[in-house]
């Protein structure tokens, strides 16, 4: 109802000030779980507020580097099928553990580790990244995610609302690397 | 005859890189001759028509928007089209040329991917944009910027970049003011100036001799070049309505894809696009557009599928010109949208998405609810013309080992742009020459 009652945005961009945490979910809600990223990034943006820049995206390189570039903290959601138990809920920091951790669901040729690799070859990546993948269980066409992941959806966001506070509670991009590095209790690596 | 040990083959492409959505190729030789040639596609694309019945007539501009990430906005304006057509409603003034705004945006957005980063890295010999950008970083950072500016456009009058959500049938929910408008018109300067270098950069590729020897076909609207209405005109003579498609234009099932494929009655495959565009509708083009064009060596007698690119630059150009244009003269109208009330009837519209034309069809009834829908993409009619055209450049190419056919045989159907996740979702190339 926001966004039809005030369709034209606001800039992303505080005039003057970094940007300092983006929240990023990736995906395609009309590929059932392909949507949790969204699902994710609304929850979240519920706990934090005006704290994030929430952007949603369908993961094309391009949107992702516009998306992060110049902020602080880039928090990703995506869908991700490692083969793990449906709803398994993945955090992956930094460019080396992301380029092995991940696998996206995304259709399109190009998805979120050649969007990193593409970042740094223009300069264009965030100073911190940290991806959050929730385990899909069906991406068949359709809308609605299925009942485990959906439980996911607010644990998830539970974590990223941790992974943020204890960022800013540090308010330095790389002692905040090291303080979320245990934030995440039910996450698997 | 090909006296090669090898003159039977198969080669096969079983994951298609740098087109939109996945999708497979399958080539088979026999005795030397080409005997068969398939681009391969699975799953079923209808669910979205299925998904639409029963649903109101002012739905689908939302619904339809999600069957693509890279052209929404195409969806959104030909459902528009179609329903308003069906109601008896004509929108012209402002709210038209506000949608070919918001049009040209989704333009610039999705023909500079495509330049930039899926089909320059075939001309300059790396393997993806990754790979491209890192050896020439300050010429992918000019196609990230010029891209940018094409989602910003989308995001300004959409509403936001991707399932934009300002579209309604009849207008929009909110117009923008004119203030709004001329404060972005500096970013479609520079975006002017980059797509202007990017003419010239794309210009400079070595192409191989390769020529589309078929029907080309897209819309033609007088004192304009197509993005949201005319009519369907071909290079044999085709002159029809959105009312005249189904008479004119037959999707057949074929064994090995879940798409259908199109053909023009009684003379076989066509194909839409930017080589389309530009070859019916040069005239139109706007000066900056016209004479870019011409000293890239473009003329409207082009028929060279890796030469698209070329166009494609001109047509992000000509986008960005037509965008300053719109806003130069664009004065906010005292309502969003006009009326629409529902009626039963059947309603048709197209519109020149970024790669052809795209068209609609809806049949309502009298309290507007959606009793039958069909949406026929431009990847899907250019299907039995990328392979008509794949056989005739295997057969010139047989020479070629199985790794280099593969690799030039992908680099024939990226110059297509096919979208895949339009016409379906998921494509895989096999060459056969046992």
């Amino acid at each position: 109802m926001h966004l039809l009652r005030d369709a034209l945005p606001r800039s992303h961009r505080r005039p003057n000030l970094r940007p300092a945490i983006t929240l990023i979910g990736v995906g395609n809600p009309w590929r059932r779980d392909d949507g949790v990223g969204w699902a994710v990034a609304a929850a979240a943006n519920r706990r934090l507020g005006d704290a994030v820049v929430v952007i949603e995206t369908d993961g094309e390189p391009s949107r992702l580097i516009d998306a992060w570039v110049d902020t602080d903290l880039a928090v990703v959601v995506d869908a991700v099928c490692s083969g793990s138990e449906p709803g398994t809920i993945h955090v992956w920091r930094g460019e080396a553990e992301i380029a092995r951790g991940r696998r996206s669901t995304g259709s399109h040729s190009l998805g979120l580790a050649d969007a990193i690799a593409l970042g740094r070859a223009v300069q264009r990546l965030p100073r911190e990244l940290v991806v959050v993948g929730i385990e899909v269980q069906q991406t068949s066409r359709g809308d609605g995610l299925s009942s485990v992941v959906a439980e996911a959806v607010e644990h998830a966001a539970e974590l990223i609302n941790d992974i943020v506070t204890r960022w800013q509670a540090v308010d330095q991009p790389q002692a905040g690397s090291n303080a979320t590095s245990s934030a995440d209790p039910g996450s698997s690596e | 005859m090909n006296e090669r040990p090898d003159s039977d083959r198969t080669i096969t492409v079983a994951a298609l890189a740098r087109v939109e959505g996945e999708g497979a190729m399958h080539v088979v030789v026999r005795d030397g001759k080409v005997q068969q040639v398939q681009l391969r596609i699975y799953e079923p694309p209808r669910f979205f028509e299925a998904f639409l019945r029963g649903r109101a007539y002012t739905e689908p501009p939302d619904i339809t928007a999600r069957i693509c990430g890279i052209c929404p906005i195409a969806y959104q304006m030909s459902a528009c089209n179609a329903i308003e057509a069906a109601c008896g409603v004509t929108v012209d003034g402002p709210i038209a040329d506000l949608r070919r705004l918001l049009y040209c945006g989704e333009w610039i957005e999705s023909h500079t991917l495509h330049v930039y980063l899926l089909h320059a890295p075939d001309f300059l010999g790396y393997d993806g944009a990754i790979e491209l950008a890192t050896a020439h970083r300050d010429l992918v950072q000019r196609g990230l910027d010029l891209k940018k500016i094409g989602n910003q456009l989308v995001e300004l009058i959409g509403g936001r970049a991707i399932n934009p959500v300002n579209v309604r049938i009849g207008g929009f929910y909110k117009m923008p003011t004119e203030a709004e408008l001329r404060a972005f018109a500096p970013r479609l300067e520079l975006a002017r100036d980059l797509a202007l270098q990017t003419v010239q950069w794309v210009a400079g590729f070595d192409f191989p001799d390769h020529e589309w020897p078929g029907e080309l076909a897209a819309l033609r609207y007088p004192g304009e070049y197509p993005i949201t209405r005319g009519r369907l005109v071909s290079t044999m003579g085709l002159d029809i309505g959105p009312e005249e498609f189904d008479q004119h234009i037959v999707e057949e099932h074929v064994e090995h894809s879940t798409a259908l494929h199109a053909r023009i009655v009684e003379r076989g495959a066509y194909l839409l696009g930017p080589l389309a565009r530009f070859a019916l509708n040069y005239d139109e083009l706007s000066t900056v557009a016209r004479d870019a064009a011409a000293a890239a060596g473009l003329a409207p007698g082009e028929r060279n599928p890796f030469r698209s690119i070329v166009v494609r630059a001109v047509e992000i150009l000509y986008a960005c010109d037509e965008a300053l244009a719109i806003i130069d003269r664009y004065r906010q109208p005292d309502r969003p949208a006009v009326e629409v009330h529902p009626r039963a009837a059947v309603g048709f519209g197209w519109t020149e998405a970024p790669r052809g034309m795209l068209w609609h069809r809806y049949k309502l009834d009298e309290q507007g609810s959606i009793l039958t829908a069909r949406i026929v993409p431009p990847t899907s009619q250019n299907q039995a013309g990328i392979e008509r055209d794949l056989f005739h450049f295997v057969e010139e190419h047989l020479d070629l080992d199985d790794d280099e056919l593969r690799h030039r045989a992908e680099q024939v159907i990226r110059s297509y742009d096919p979208c895949i996740s339009c016409a379906t979702h998921f494509l895989d190339l096999t060459v056969d020459r046992t």
